[in-house]
């Protein structure tokens, strides 16, 4: 079967290798020890490593690993308890062991000395079982392989860890005394970083090798990072310790030091402490120090520190960035949100927009200062109006100013947070739409004016461009653009009208601007006024050309300049100055030449556009008059006739044609003039006042003389009337934009009041004829939104609206709803 | 000198030098000789097989090491054992597993000479019981002919080993039962999923291939 089996020669006697002969546990050993030894009083380099290691390999071959690892760890924990644990407990001295409390005799710096001797030689203790350690463990390789492998035991070296750990750290200083070694170790340390940050200088090396050390070993049998003795024993009472420290160093600190100071130092003790965990500690402690630091110095502060007498207020108003950028940089890191810096910017925002709201109505309520009657003419009101309008730019100013500030300060010490812009801006606009401050939108609209009409002239571009984006700067912070657009109409038209504005260029600016800003819709009947101008340009010329063919040129022709207004898109009521009731009933009776012209041109109208209706507006417009007055002896004694160029609104032109009826000498009564004028009994007052009251442009002569006009009053040519210049302009009181009086502001609000319910109206319908049914929370909300673009309304009012809209039956309640429900009615 | 200086190791009346760099690097036990505070005038491995220890400097150079100086096969096979165990010793897993596939190699082809025994002891005797390396490649080839072996004497040089070596007569035992077990369970499955047609084939229930069909006579699965 199984061929060519059997011995094929004799086998020679085996090499004498690894496993043949038994061998002696004990006597091995006995070499092995006596090495170790050697190891342990530093005199390796006498021993044989190939030696030691096929002894220790043989005693594991031959199955006796268990019994050398417990011979090791014998020897080990003999050699701790008897040698070195002596060493240690040779370091304690007595000024050492007291607990830090009672240090009274001693003092604190051979108690400072003490402890660094202590750390040494516990220090040089652990390097030596370390190296010695890691010598052994070399020796014992095959060992750990295979035997501690195979069952599961903690190699050599880990094991002779543990056995340093409690014959040397766990072991009491003193016996009898509960204070082990490593209790005492950690007060050392403690006590040494407290001189540290007291500002002492330190060891730091000697401390970061007890560290070390303490990184090195593990509480327990694992060796997770949580375990290590570092972590375990001492991390937790360094923390502990300077909780306590820090807690009462912001206590002194908030008493003794001004806020900036606080700030400085709170971020001089975070970088100590980083510096520290790097060079005397452990990395893995900063972030857990810094944690400490930030909540005793910081998060449990910063309300108290924010709040100081020196806090950010004082901060705030001395412009101290620096010291807000570190305010900043400490609340960032405790909060993201920074929820108390911004609380503290807020209400400062709030403050001084607040003043600035404040001093504006204080100046447009104070009585017109002493300064102003050098100028010595124009009545009372006027002045105020005028104060009113210096008031309303200076707010202007004031915020704009009060803006850059804070912009400033967001920049530089915000670090152009994008949390705290959004604060500003609210808070900003909170003061800028206070209902305590109902003016903003006229204000704004006033500076815009004051610009057009004066501001702006002889400024280069990029000074207009500023001028403008101050404009829409402060635009974008009011809540009600409806209010804003109604004052925008009402002074756009005066300047339009009255040829006030200084550039048609930088008006049409203004308005794309605003179209970026604010919208299409915000800005159509803005434009379709300046379309209005330019279509009633051509107008003006083709009727001079039309004019012109009719025959010769009639020295005496009246020339005509007009403006065809669409009658939806300008705001004609606010023109008419306070007659505006009259003035709609009653017709401006013109004279005849005047007339003559009026009906020329709406007939040459009526051509172009039938069926479209003109309505006059004598309560507008002006008119250039060419007067001759009465010779009177010139300064060379010459008889001169004088001739003067008056310029008078169209009123005024109406009055004054009426003495060219009658001779010079004859005069007219109040009543007459108005029964042949049918101009409105204020606005007839008024143009009279310019007339023959006020003292350059006395063309009339009042009798009796006097400021007011009285319906009694007598009215005739002033033949020795004398003026300094050729041309003359006679101004009617209230022709400029100013500010609204009050009574004026609470109809503009009301005008607005009204068109703000149409807006809601259409924009609940716009929402039911879409959803149909909805509740109405839902359509509360969506009608909110649907119109925040323009004005906040009220509530109420829409509840208002809704109702009406019930009562029109465009809606109707849902029956038996859950909540209250609408349903749309088509 | 340093790490580029030559290394001296002696074998019994052998000499090797050899560079230290390549040693250390290779093998952690010169690293700790050289590298350490103990005595480094010269590595004495008397304690090893001189062939060994000439392998394993070999490996060391050139990740490989050659045959015995003697061709015969059983000086070949037990050459391999004594450098697994220098191997094992030393801590070198890829000479190791060179050894032990050289072993199995000529243990396959050589299972019936005397000698074979003689392997067995050496590596029952070179190592430690739970490195199964070795110890299994020589148990399973004894086992992949048991029933040659049985039919010989228990006088026989193979039988000894079984009073010689306790241990090795337990993992036989243990090999046995293992494979018994494994040899049932397999049975089980078997039979737990086969069907058969009434033509007489058997397959695996799902259908041969996914097929719902006999995999011989093409009718439908019918069940005896």
């Amino acid at each position: 079967m199984i061929a060519g089996r059997g011995r094929s020669k004799i086998r020679p006697p085996r090499r004498g290798i690894h496993g043949g002969e038994e061998i002696d546990f004990e006597q091995t050993w006995r070499v092995i020890a006596s090495a170790f030894n050697e190891i342990h009083t530093k005199n390796a380099s006498k021993l044989s490593y190939e030696e030691l290691y096929r002894h220790a390999y043989r005693i594991v071959l031959k199955k006796k690993g268990e019994d050398l690892y417990k011979r090791v760890r014998d020897f080990e924990h003999d050699w701790l308890t008897t040698q070195v644990r002596l060493r240690i407990q040779d370091l304690l001295s007595p000024n050492l062991l007291m607990s830090s409390q009672a240090i009274g005799g001693t003092t604190a710096n051979e108690r400072r000395f003490a402890g660094e001797k202590f750390m040494k030689g516990l220090k040089e203790a652990y390097m030596d079982h370390h190296v010695c350690m890691g010598m052994l463990a070399d020796v014992l390789m095959y060992m750990d392989r295979v035997y501690c492998q195979d069952t599961h035991r903690l190699s050599i070296y880990n094991s002779a860890m543990i056995l340093f750990r409690d014959d040397i750290l766990h072991a009491f200083s003193q016996d009898g005394d509960s204070v082990s070694v490593l209790d005492l170790l950690n007060r050392v340390i403690l006590e040494q970083i407290r001189m540290e940050r007291d500002g002492d200088v330190i060891d730091k090396h000697m401390i970061k090798d007890c560290v070390y050390m303490l990184e090195g070993l593990y509480e327990g049998q694992t060796d997770t990072a949580e375990s290590r003795l570092y972590v375990a024993s001492f991390e937790g009472s360094f923390l502990e310790t300077s909780r306590g420290f820090y807690r009462a160093e912001s206590e002194l600190l908030l008493r003794e030091s001004d806020a900036g100071a606080y700030c400085r130092h709170t971020r001089r003790r975070i970088v100590e402490e980083q510096d520290r965990c790097r060079s005397t500690l452990a990395e893995s402690t900063t972030p857990k120090i810094e944690k400490v630091v930030e909540d005793e110095l910081i998060k449990n502060r910063i309300q108290e520190l924010i709040e100081m007498e020196s806090g950010v207020r004082f901060m705030i108003d001395n412009d101290r960035m620096e010291e807000l950028s570190l305010i900043y940089e400490l609340n960032a890191r405790v909060d993201p949100k920074k929820t108390e810096l911004m609380r503290a910017m807020q209400k400062r925002v709030v403050e001084m927009g607040t003043e600035v709201n404040n001093a504006a109505i204080a100046a447009s309520q104070a009585p017109p200062p002493s300064e102003g009657t050098d100028k010595g003419k124009g009545p009372a009101l006027e002045k105020s109006l005028n104060q009113q309008t210096v008031a309303a730019i200076k707010w202007v100013e004031d915020v704009l100013q009060l803006k850059d500030k804070f912009d400033l300060i967001w920049k530089n010490a915000f670090s152009s947070d994008n949390a705290l812009q959004t604060a500003l801006t609210r808070s900003f606009a909170d003061f800028i739409n206070a209902s305590s401050f109902p003016r903003s939108s006229e204000y704004i609209s006033l500076f815009i004016d004051e610009n057009m009409k004066k501001g702006i002239k002889g400024k280069t571009e990029n000074e207009i461009d500023m001028v403008l984006e101050k404009a829409i700067v402060l635009l974008r912070y009011v809540q009600d653009k409806d209010l804003f657009e109604r004052y925008y109409k009402k002074h756009l038209c005066r300047r339009l009208l009255m040829n006030k504005s200084i550039s048609n260029d930088v008006e049409k600016q203004m308005i794309s601007r605003m179209k970026i800003e604010l919208g299409n819709n915000f800005t159509m009947k803005l434009e379709a006024m300046f379309k209005d101008m330019t279509i009633s340009e051509e107008l003006t010329s083709g009727y001079k050309g039309h004019v012109a063919q009719l025959g010769d040129a009639d020295p005496k022709r009246i020339e005509l300049a007009i403006n065809v207004l669409t009658s939806m898109t300008w705001p004609l009521e606010s023109m008419g100055g306070s007659g505006d009731e009259e003035g709609k009933t009653l017709k401006c009776i013109f004279p005849p030449a005047i007339d003559r012209i009026k009906r020329g041109f709406e007939k040459y109208y009526g051509e172009k556009h039938s069926g479209r209706q003109l309505t006059w507006l004598a309560a507008m417009g002006s008119a250039d008059v060419r007067a001759v007055f009465p010779k009177v002896p010139g300064k060379d004694g010459m008889l001169k006739e004088r001739r003067h160029e008056l310029n008078v609104s169209t009123y005024g032109m109406v009055i004054l044609l009426l003495f060219n009826e009658i001779p010079a000498d004859v005069s007219l009564t109040f009543e007459e003039i108005q029964a042949q004028t049918n101009i409105p009994a204020s606005d007839l007052v008024r143009n009279l006042q310019s007339l023959a009251v006020a003292p350059k442009t006395r063309i009339l002569v009042k009798e009796p003389m006097s400021k007011d006009v009285k319906p009694t009053d007598r009215f005739s040519f002033n033949a020795s009337f004398n003026g300094k210049f050729h041309r003359i302009k006679v101004g009617v009181v209230s022709n400029g934009n100013k500010v609204e009086s009050d009574r004026e502001r609470k109809e503009t609000e009301k005008k607005n009041d009204d068109s703000r319910s149409f807006c809601v109206e259409a924009a609940i319908v716009r929402i039911m004829k879409q959803r149909k049914e909805l509740s109405h929370q839902q359509l509360v909300a969506e009608t909110l939104n649907q119109l925040a673009p323009q004005f906040k309304p009220e509530v109420t009012m829409i509840k208002k609206r809704v109702e009406s809209l019930i009562e029109r039956e465009y809606l109707e309640r849902i029956e038996n709803a859950k909540v209250d429900s609408y349903r749309y009615l088509a | 000198n340093g790490e580029f200086s030559a290394l001296v190791i002696r074998c019994g009346a052998v000499t090797y030098k050899v560079h230290r760099i390549v040693l250390c690097c290779q093998i952690d036990f010169f690293q700790k000789a050289c590298g350490g505070p103990f005595k480094v005038s010269m590595i004495d491995l008397s304690h090893d097989d001189s062939y060994a220890v000439g392998a394993m400097i070999r490996y060391a150079y050139g990740g490989q090491y050659g045959p015995a100086e003697n061709p015969d096969p059983d000086e070949q096979a037990l050459h391999h054992v004594h450098v697994y165990a220098i191997a094992s010793k030393y801590n070198i897993p890829g000479l190791q597993a060179m050894a032990k596939d050289c072993l199995k190699t000529l243990a396959d082809a050589h299972w019936d000479k005397d000698w074979f025994a003689d392997i067995i002891r050496s590596v029952y005797e070179t190592t430690i019981s739970t490195d199964r390396g070795l110890r299994d490649v020589v148990l399973h080839v004894f086992m992949d002919h048991d029933m040659a072996l049985a039919e010989e004497g228990t006088e026989s040089p193979a039988q000894k080993v079984f009073y010689e070596i306790r241990q090795f007569a337990r993992d036989c035992f243990n090999k046995m039962s293992e494979d018994k077990k494994a040899a049932n369970d397999e049975f089980k499955i078997f039979r737990e999923n086969t069907i058969q047609c009434i033509c007489g084939y058997k397959g695996l229930k799902n259908g041969e291939n996914g097929s719902v069909y006999c995999g011989d006579c093409r009718s439908k699965w019918y069940l005896k």
